[in-house]
C-alpha cells in the first residue's frame, strides 16, 4: 500500500490544478514538495497522548488561507522559500508534536515499564513524536494578487486551491498532519533554443504576491492553537522572540473523562461504518468550498433587525449564522426538513494568552453544543431574529464532555462533529489579520473547516477591516451559487 | 593461563629493553671509555693526540660535518599540520531517521522491498538522529541538478575554508599550493578554481583537484600537498580540502546493493592548512602509507559506479566488502608496522613470522600491538561493519574506536572528510596531549588504504569546532538496532 501524494504531485505538475469554470481560472502548477523537522532532536520514543477530545475530531481538518500582495518596490525584499523555512526549525522545536506522525498503541505494548501504558487501549491512537517533520508544498499560480481577489470576491471558494488537499491515511504512520503551501505568482513563458529543445524560463514577477495556506489536522490542536501555533512562526519570521508554548506533558496520560451516558449527543453522529486507518469523512455528496463577503454595511443593516432585548445577547455571529441557515434550509430539499431544523454551534475560546495557567499551545477545547428549531414552520421560513435569538441560546459544552459522551460507545465508533448537522463555527475572537511576515501584510485570509459530513460547515471570522465578516463554508455540490444569490439577496433586502 | 600472566608482566620490561637497546649498549661502552681514559692519564692522551697526523684529523673532523650536512640535505623536509576546521551543519539540513524512511515512502519509485531494506538498513547502521542532507535532498523526489550541487559544494567548502582562515588568521594570499579532492562531482571549473575566484587567490598557486580517488582521497591529498611543499620555497602554505557532494548521486533505483550509499552518506567537508615552517604548527605528519590492490579483481571490482538494468547509476558495493578491506588493512599494516612500530613490537613479530613459517603454521600470528605506537586512532567512519572489522583486526579496544563510532552517529559517513571529524572529536573530548601519535586510516573504492601518522605539537584549547554544541552529550550509547 504506498502512499502517493508525491505522485500525486508529479501529476499535477504536468497537469495544471485548475479551479473556477469559464474565464479567468486560478490554475496552480510545479508543485514541489518537501519536508521540514524540528531542528533539535526531540528523544527517543516521546509520545503524545491524544485527549477524546482530540480523537473526537480526527476525521477533520482546519483549512487557513493567507493571501499576500507584494509591499511596494523597496519596502521589503521579496520573499523566497528558503527563508520562510529556516525560522520553521526552532518553530517546529516548540511544537514538536505537529511534526509527529499517529500511530496505534499495540495490544501488549512491549516498552511499558510501570505498566503505565496498559490500560491504553489497544488501537487507541497516539502522537509518536519522531521529529518526522511537516510538509511543506511550493506551488507557482497564474494569476496576479489581484486578479485572485477579484475571482474570489465574484464566486468565491477559490481559497481550496491554496492549501494542499490531504487526508490522515491509509498509511498513519507516514501522514504528516500538517501541510503548509506556498504559491506565487510567476509568470513562466516556455521558448525554444535553437537546437529544438524546449526550455522553461521564469522571465518575470508578474505581481510577487505569494499565498500561504495550510491543511491542519484537527485532532493535533483547534483553530485558536493553530492560529497561535503560525502567528508565532510568523513572529520568529520577523525575528522576534517568542516564548515557548505550554504543551501537554507527553510523559503524563490525559485524565480519561467520567463516562456520561450511552447516548451520542445530537451535535455529533457516529459514521456508519468504522473508517479504519483512512482519517476522511464518508459524504453521500460531493462537498465544494464556498466562501462569502459581509462588508460592514451589511451587517450593520442585519444588526437593526437583531431584536433589542432578549434572555441571550444576539451577536454579530448568531446573525450571519442565521442568515446562511434559513437560505440553506430554503435550498435543500422537504425530505431533509427535519434535519435542518438541527444545527450544530461551535465556538472556538478567546486565545488570551495568560501569563500562568493560561491556554495550551495544542489542545482542543473548544466549545460545542447544538440548537433544534422546534415550533411550526422550518428554518427556512423562519426569522432572521428568531433563529439569531435560538443560536445565541445555545447550550454548549466543552470538547472534552461532548467525547467523553460520543466515545462512550464502541471502541471503533467515529464520529463526525463538523457536518455531522450543518455547523456553525464562530471563529470571530481569532485575530486572522495578524499574521504579518515582516513587511509582507495579508491581503485576504480565510480559515475554514474542511473534511465536513453532508451538513455542511460554516465558519465566520473578521475580515481584513474588522468590521465585516467572512463566511467561509463547504457546502454540497450545487449549493454554493443558489446560497450566494440567496445571502445577497438578503443582504440586499435587509 | 599463569604462564601467559607472567608473560605479560615481563613485557613492559622487555618493551623497556629492547625500545631503548642502544642507549643500554651504549652506556656500558661510554663507560669502558671513560675509565680506560681515566686508566691512561690526561699527559698520554695528549701525547697520542699529538702523534696523529693533520691530515688524519682533518678527515676525522671534515667526513663526518660533509655526511652529515648531506644526510640534512637529501632528508625530506618535515611537513606540520598549521591548523585544520571542519564544516559545521546546520539544524535546517537535519534529516531525522523517521524523515528519510517517509521520503523513501511516498516517492513512487522505490518499491516495498526496496525501502524496507533500507528500514533495517538504517536501524542497524550506527547513525544518529542529528545527520545532515543537502538542502536539494530534502524534497521529493531530491533534486539532483548542477545548480543545487553546486551550492552545496559552494556551502560546505567556502564555511570550512572560513573557519580555517579564521583560526590561522591567514589571509587567502599566503596560500601557495592548493589541493581539493571531491571523487563524485567535478564540475567544471573545478572546486580549486571556484575557490580561486571566491577568494581571490594569487597567480601562481598550484592547483589540482582530484575526482574519483574515493572516500581514502583524503589523505592522498595530503600526501600529493606534501611532495608539493618539498619543491616550493621553504614555509610555503597548502591548502587541503576533503569534501563529498552528494546532490548528484542520489540512487533513484531498486537495486539493494546500490542503495546503501543513499542511506550512509552525508553531508561534510574539511580544510586542512600544511606548511614546512613549523612554527605555530599543532601537528606534525610523520609518515603516508598508501596502498593500492587494484590489481585484483575483486578489489577493483568491490566499489563500482555502474548503471542498474534501468539505466539508474549508483555505486554498487560488492558482499565481500569487510573480506577485501581487511586484506587491504593487512597490506596497509604491514607496510606501515615497520616505520612507525618500536623495535620492541617488530622484534616480535617478526621472530613470530620467523616461527610461523618454519616451525608450525597453526600458531597465532603475533598481532602487534598499535596502542604502543599510537595513542589515538582515527578510523574511516565508513559504516558501523567497517569499524567492527577494524576493532577486531587491530584488537583496539571501545575507547580507541569512539571517534569513529560517534563521527558515524552524529555526522554520517562524510567519506574523505570523516577522519578530520574523529580528529575533532578526540580534541573537543580534550584527549589530545602534545607529543600524541595519530594514525588516520581511510578506505576507498580501488581498492585503496591509506594511512597517515601524525604526531601532535600543540593540542586545542577549546572545543570550538564541528562538536562544539554536542560534545558534551557524547559518548553516547548506539544500540544495536535503532528503535523508532
Amino acid at each position: 500500500m504506498m502512499v502517493v501524494e508525491a505522485a500525486t504531485a508529479a501529476a499535477d505538475s504536468v497537469s495544471p490544478m485548475a479551479v473556477g469554470a469559464g474565464g479567468g481560472c486560478v490554475s496552480l502548477h510545479n508543485f514541489r514538495l518537501s519536508t521540514v523537522v524540528p531542528g533539535s532532536v526531540t528523544g527517543e520514543a516521546v509520545d503524545y497522548e491524544l485527549t477524546d477530545a482530540d480523537l473526537l475530531h480526527k476525521l477533520h481538518y482546519l483549512r487557513a488561507v493567507h493571501v499576500f500582495r507584494a509591499p511596494a518596490p523597496g519596502a521589503a525584499a521579496a520573499l523566497n522559500v528558503r527563508e520562510l523555512k529556516e525560522p520553521m526549525f526552532p518553530w517546529l522545536d516548540m511544537y514538536f508534536p505537529v511534526s509527529g506522525r499517529v500511530r496505534r498503541h499495540q495490544a501488549a505494548d512491549g516498552d511499558n515499564a510501570e505498566g503505565a501504558k496498559e490500560d491504553a487501549a489497544a488501537g487507541r491512537p497516539y502522537v509518536r513524536c519522531n521529529d518526522c517533520g511537516v510538509r511543506i508544498v511550493e506551488a507557482t499560480c497564474d494569476a496576479t494578487v489581484d486578479e485572485w481577489l477579484e475571482a474570489e470576491a465574484e464566486r468565491g471558494g477559490l481559497c481550496k486551491v491554496l492549501a494542499y488537499d490531504k487526508v490522515i491515511g491509509p498509511e498513519l504512520f507516514f501522514s504528516p498532519l500538517l501541510y503548509v503551501q506556498f504559491s506565487w505568482n510567476k509568470k513562466v513563458t516556455v521558448g525554444t533554443n535553437s537546437k529544438r529543445h524546449v526550455i522553461e524560463q521564469v522571465t518575470s514577477f508578474k505581481c510577487g504576491g505569494m499565498a500561504f495556506g495550510f491543511t491542519w489536522a484537527h485532532l493535533i490542536g483547534d483553530m485558536p492553537s493553530a492560529a497561535a501555533c503560525f502567528s508565532t512562526w510568523a513572529q520568529l519570521f520577523s525575528g522576534k522572540k517568542v516564548p515557548p508554548p505550554t504543551l501537554r506533558d507527553p510523559l503524563t496520560r490525559p485524565p480519561s473523562a467520567a463516562p456520561g451516558s450511552m447516548m451520542l449527543p445530537p451535535s455529533v453522529k457516529a459514521t456508519a461504518a468504522a473508517v479504519g486507518d483512512h482519517w476522511v469523512v464518508p459524504t453521500a455528496r460531493d462537498m465544494v468550498s464556498f466562501s462569502f463577503h459581509v462588508t460592514e454595511q451589511q451587517l450593520k443593516g442585519l444588526q437593526l433587525t437583531a431584536p433589542a432585548s432578549g434572555r441571550h445577547q444576539v451577536g454579530t455571529f448568531e446573525l450571519v449564522a442565521a442568515l446562511v441557515w434559513r437560505a440553506l434550509a430554503a435550498i435543500r430539499s422537504t425530505e431533509e426538513e427535519e434535519a435542518t431544523r438541527t444545527v450544530t454551534v461551535v465556538k472556538t475560546t478567546d486565545p488570551v494568552p495568560a501569563p500562568g495557567g493560561g491556554r495550551l499551545g495544542l489542545t482542543n477545547e473548544h466549545r460545542i453544543g447544538h440548537v433544534v428549531a422546534t415550533g411550526g414552520s422550518s428554518p427556512a421560513a423562519a426569522d432572521v431574529a428568531k433563529l439569531a435569538a435560538l443560536l445565541a441560546g445555545a447550550r454548549l459544552d466543552e470538547a472534552g464532555a461532548v467525547a467523553a459522551a460520543a466515545l462512550a460507545g464502541p471502541e471503533d465508533a467515529d464520529v463526525v462533529v463538523y457536518g455531522a448537522n450543518l455547523t456553525f463555527v464562530d471563529a470571530e475572537g481569532l485575530d486572522v489579520y495578524g499574521l504579518e511576515l515582516g513587511a509582507w501584510r495579508p491581503a485576504h485570509v480565510e480559515y475554514a473547516v474542511d473534511g465536513v459530513g453532508d451538513g455542511g460547515s460554516v465558519v465566520v471570522h473578521r475580515d481584513a477591516g474588522g468590521r465585516g465578516r467572512t463566511v467561509a463554508a463547504v457546502v454540497r455540490r450545487g449549493e454554493a451559487d443558489r446560497l450566494r444569490a440567496a445571502l445577497r439577496e438578503a443582504l440586499r433586502v435587509a | 593461563m599463569g604462564s601467559s600472566a607472567q608473560l605479560r608482566r615481563l613485557k613492559p620490561l622487555y618493551q623497556l629493553v629492547v625500545n631503548n637497546i642502544l642507549a643500554i649498549v651504549a652506556v656500558p661502552l661510554a663507560a669502558a671509555a671513560v675509565l680506560k681514559a681515566a686508566e691512561l692519564g690526561p699527559g698520554e692522551i695528549l701525547a697520542r693526540l699529538r702523534a696523529l697526523r693533520p691530515a688524519h684529523m682533518f678527515l676525522a673532523a671534515f667526513l663526518p660535518a660533509a655526511a652529515a650536512a648531506l644526510y640534512h640535505r637529501l632528508r625530506p623536509r618535515a611537513v606540520y599540520l598549521v591548523d585544520y576546521a571542519c564544516f559545521r551543519t546546520n539544524p535546517n539540513c537535519r534529516v531525522p531517521f523517521a524523515t528519510f524512511l517517509e521520503h523513501s515512502r511516498v516517492w513512487p519509485g522505490f518499491d516495498e522491498r526496496s525501502v524496507r531494506f533500507m528500514t533495517r538498513l538504517l536501524e542497524r547502521s550506527g547513525l544518529g538522529e542529528e545527520t545532515c542532507l543537502p538542502y536539494a535532498q530534502h524534497y521529493i523526489p531530491p533534486s539532483r541538478d548542477l545548480e543545487s550541487s553546486r551550492a552545496e559544494a559552494e556551502l560546505v567548502i567556502f564555511s570550512a575554508i572560513d573557519d580555517l582562515l579564521a583560526k590561522t588568521k591567514m589571509s587567502p594570499q599566503d596560500i601557495d599550493i592548493l589541493v581539493v579532492n571531491c571523487s563524485l562531482f567535478a564540475p567544471t571549473p573545478s572546486f580549486t578554481d571556484m575557490i580561486m575566484h571566491r577568494y581571490k587567490l594569487r597567480k601562481d598557486v598550484r592547483n589540482v583537484h582530484l575526482a574519483g580517488m574515493g572516500c581514502s582521497a583524503g589523505l592522498i591529498s595530503v600526501e600529493l600537498a606534501r611532495n608539493l611543499l618539498q619543491v616550493a620555497p621553504w614555509g610555503a602554505h597548502a591548502l587541503v580540502v576533503s569534501t563529498e557532494t552528494i546532490t548528484p548521486n542520489y540512487y533513484m533505483g531498486q537495486e539493494r546493493a546500490m542503495l546503501l550509499p543513499n542511506c550512509l552518506f552525508r553531508m561534510g567537508g574539511a580544510a586542512a592548512l600544511l606548511s614546512t615552517n613549523g612554527a605555530n604548527a599543532r601537528f606534525r605528519l610523520a609518515r603516508v602509507v598508501r596502498t593500492l590492490r587494484g590489481a585484483a579483481d575483486s578489489a577493483y571490482h568491490c566499489v563500482y559506479q555502474e548503471e542498474d538494468d534501468r539505466g539508474n547509476v549508483g555505486i554498487n558495493l560488492s558482499k565481500d566488502l569487510m573480506n577485501i578491506a581487511g586484506d587491504a588493512l593487512k597490506a596497509n599494516i604491514t607496510a606501515m608496522g615497520p616505520l612507525v612500530l618500536p623495535a620492541s613490537e617488530q622484534l616480535l613479530f617478526a621472530l613470530s613470522f620467523i616461527v610461523r613459517k618454519v616451525l608450525n603454521n597453526r600458531i597465532r600470528p603475533y598481532i602487534p600491538d598499535f596502542r604502543t605506537a599510537f595513542e589515538h586512532f582515527c578510523i574511516h567512519a565508513g559504516g558501523r561493519a567497517v569499524i567492527d572489522e577494524l576493532q577486531r583486526s587491530l584488537t583496539l579496544s571501545d575507547e580507541q574506536v569512539e571517534a569513529s563510532r560517534m563521527t558515524l552517529h552524529r555526522f554520517g559517513n562524510t567519506s574523505s572528510s570523516s577522519l578530520w571529524y574523529e580528529l575533532a572529536y578526540i580534541e573537543a573530548k580534550g584527549r589530545m596531549r602534545r607529543g600524541d601519535r595519530v594514525w588516520m586510516i581511510g578506505f576507498g573504492s580501488g581498492f585503496k588504504c591509506n594511512s597517515a601518522a601524525w604526531e601532535c605539537i600543540r593540542p586545542a584549547v577549546n572545543a570550538d569546532g564541528p562538536w562544539a554544541n554536542c560534545i558534551h552529550r557524547y559518548p553516547v550509547h548506539i544500540p544495536d538496532v535503532l528503535k523508532h
